[in-house]
């Protein structure tokens, strides 16, 4: 990691390739280090990118993106895939994980699309990077009767936070939530350990509750997560408690409407106030009020239909799929239009 | 080289255009030599690395361009006339339809209104990215019954592809939130469903399914209590070689019933391999070695889960309110059993 000098993890890893096997969920740390999510390795990567001067300060703007990018790897549009994207915020350009290939086997590469709209590959084997195994499930290993390894975490979301790279999975076997909160930089010894992380409903029902997506957010000056659940929009959870063996209840902020889950999210300030935007499943692009979002408490009582955070929907924004924040005014945001796929630079609402 | 003029040629992976003579060009070689894989408007050229043999510009694609795919190659040669070549374009013989699906759990005729989640294996790997619009639940009448899934986009597959997780979802499922409140369980107890997977998904390697696949069940009660292993039934081995039986009141996860027991004796492992009958209702452990006479000891991992996401100890959704439930937590359990009696064949 290049923030603050584990120099002997980072040399020892210089020389070797990060062996990707996937990328699912990227992030960045700061001074360009990107985080990489492998579900199929069960692994982050932290690759010092050195892109840490400014690319300037114009749109992002790319068409047909599968498009291009089957162009550029000799293949068919249909053989590639985008499962996330961010913003490097040292730099101002986009990074984008892509698999190459239709299956489970497919190549796992990172791209990088500047402010013209340029695509390169980030070279895995040359730019050091240091890695951390997520593996202390009990018996993932175990092997089914042909001798298969069936299970996996898939990498939903990760993020830097207070010095954490916080990742959140979902199984694809038992439903217990896998969020993990791994001090960065890596360390050698110490293991993404799990914590459990619970929702609670009407101080009743108490459930696992996997994280689907989440950001970093202050609260009084100390970080938490604003978080997603598979079942339930919005929840706060105060980082110091995600400790080890822990077991964590999410506090439910907002519901937004029935039958949807958000896809993916970005806070900023705008006159001076404070907003959250948000991807949506079902209900488009929300644009939340944040102000005071500290004062929301715990929604306890039974309701139907919305409460908590107030909000409106862009109705301008249609088939976002995945948001990051590119400048104080702007969002990059991947749009699904029909088939296509494409990168756009929209003003922030 | 250069007899014949500028040309472009293929050499293996590799693409060699000739002759250039002199300094590497101020755009880098990109500038003049470079390999299309797309007409689309504003598409680039393939990456890859560009070296020098003689007079020979060499460029090596990244990846082995796909042989369908029609390739152009353009060379700008130093005071001559550009020169274009084409490539590749071997159209790919069709792919008979041969991957089915094989196996969908529960595979239970009647599933509980809270089910969480079903398992659906592949005779091949499937392509990835495209589950959702080839999945769909209709109601008795055949109608889709939309918000059923956890559709996320990256999809629970199993390492190699094969085998795909389908939450339903827990919104619906868990007492007391909104869209429980609201919508209600994604299966009503009482009412028949089909889940319908269309013939049109490809697998990896790009060929449609060989046929489509249905399965209608009728939706019972929920199941709402904690797995209990005093309900348990075991069967000691009625063999050196047969298996230890053991019989469940309710369907197990196919998943996590086969990698969530073990056996001991005397403090150590005894290698098994779990095998489910009767609708994951049966679990028959085989020894890899033939049993040994004496107390052995069947162990539940805590992970273990019914259909339902029940663990021992600890039902899905936890009711607080409930004196029962109040402290309840996941445990494994163990229960002894004492091989004997193999002298029988």
């Amino acid at each position: 990691m290049a923030q603050s000098g584990d120099t002997t993890t980072l040399e020892r890893s210089r020389s070797q390739a990060a062996e990707l096997k996937s990328a699912s969920a990227l992030a960045f740390a700061p001074n360009g280090v990107l985080l990489v999510g492998d579900s199929l390795g069960g692994a982050v990567h932290a690759f010092e990118t050195g892109d840490v001067t400014s690319s300037g300060s114009g749109p992002v703007q790319v068409e047909d993106l599968t498009g291009k990018i089957a162009a550029l790897l000799g293949t068919t549009p249909d053989q590639v895939r985008v499962p996330d994207i961010a913003v490097n915020p040292a730099s101002g350009n986009v990074y984008l994980a892509v698999a190459r290939g239709a299956g489970a086997d497919a190549e796992a590469l990172i791209l990088k699309v500047d402010r013209s709209g340029a695509i390169t590959e980030l070279d895995q084997d040359a730019t050091p990077h240091t890695s951390i195994a997520l593996v202390d499930q009990p018996d993932a290993d175990k092997v089914d009767r042909r001798g298969n390894a069936l299970r996996t975490d898939t990498i939903t979301d990760l993020g830097y936070v207070d010095g954490k790279v916080v990742v959140a999975g979902l199984s694809n076997e038992e439903f217990a939530s896998t969020l993990r909160a791994i001090p960065c930089p890596f360390s050698s010894i110490e293991k993404g350990a799990a914590i459990e992380i619970w929702h609670g409903a009407h101080g009743q029902y108490e459930t696992n509750a996997p994280i689907r997506t989440f950001i970093p957010y202050e609260f009084d000056g100390k970080p938490e997560i604003l978080a997603s659940y598979t079942c339930t929009p919005l929840v706060r959870i105060a980082v110091e408690k995600l400790t080890p063996g822990a077991k964590v209840m999410g506090m439910t902020i907002a519901e937004l409407g029935n039958m949807n889950r958000p896809l993916d999210m970005i806070a900023y300030r705008k006159d001076g106030v404070d907003h959250i935007l948000m991807a949506n499943s079902n209900r488009g692009v929300m644009k939340l009020d944040a102000t005071d979002l500290g004062s929301y408490h715990q929604i306890t009582d039974k309701i139907a239909g919305t409460k908590g955070v107030p909000y409106e929907t862009i109705t301008a924004l249609e088939g976002v799929r995945r948001l990051d924040r590119l400048d104080d005014g702007h969002a990059l945001a991947m749009v699904a239009t029909g088939e296509a796929l494409n990168l756009t630079t929209i003003a922030l609402p | 080289m250069s007899e014949g003029g500028p040309r472009i040629e293929r050499a293996g992976a590799a693409f060699r255009a000739t002759p250039w003579r002199g300094a590497a060009p101020d755009g880098g070689w990109a500038a003049v030599f470079a390999v299309f894989a797309s007409e689309r408007d504003g598409a680039p050229p393939l990456f890859g690395r560009y070296a020098r043999a003689g007079e020979a510009i060499v460029f090596t694609p990244r990846f082995a361009p796909d042989p369908a795919l029609r390739l152009r190659a353009h060379f700008r040669p130093a005071g001559a006339e550009p020169v274009t070549a084409w490539f590749g374009g071997v159209p790919q013989p069709p792919r008979a339809p041969t991957t089915r699906v094989v196996s969908l759990t529960p595979s239970a005729a009647v599933w509980p209104e809270n089910l969480l989640r079903l398992y659906i294996a592949f005779s091949a790997p499937m392509r990835i990215g495209e589950a959702w619009s080839h999945i769909r639940m209709l109601d008795a009448a055949g109608r889709p019954m939309g918000g059923m899934f956890v559709e996320i986009d990256q999809e629970l597959w199993d390492p190699k592809g094969q085998r795909l997780t389908v939450l339903l979802d827990p919104a619906r499922i868990k007492r007391g939130l909104v869209d429980h409140i609201n919508e209600g369980p994604p299966l009503a107890a009482g009412g028949r469903c089909t889940l319908e997977i269309d013939a049109y998904w490809r697998d990896a390697a790009g060929g449609l399914l060989a046929e489509p696949f249905a399965k209608t069940v009728t939706i019972g009660p929920p199941i709402r209590a904690a797995l209990d292993p005093a309900a348990w039934r075991l069967t000691p081995p009625a063999g050196p070689g047969e298996p230890l039986v053991v019989d469940v009141p309710r369907p197990l996860d196919a998943a996590l019933a086969t990698r969530a027991f073990s056996v001991r004796r005397d403090g150590a492992d005894v290698p098994c391999q779990v095998k489910l009958d009767r609708e994951e209702t049966r679990l028959l452990i085989w020894p890899q070695t033939p049993w040994t006479g004496g107390p052995h000891t069947l162990r539940a991992d805590a992970v273990l889960e019914d259909i339902c996401g029940n663990r021992i100890g600890r039902p899905f959704d936890i009711d607080r309110h409930d004196p029962a439930q109040g402290d309840a937590a996941a445990r494994p359990a163990e229960i002894g059993f004492d091989v004997s009696n193999l002298s029988r064949p």
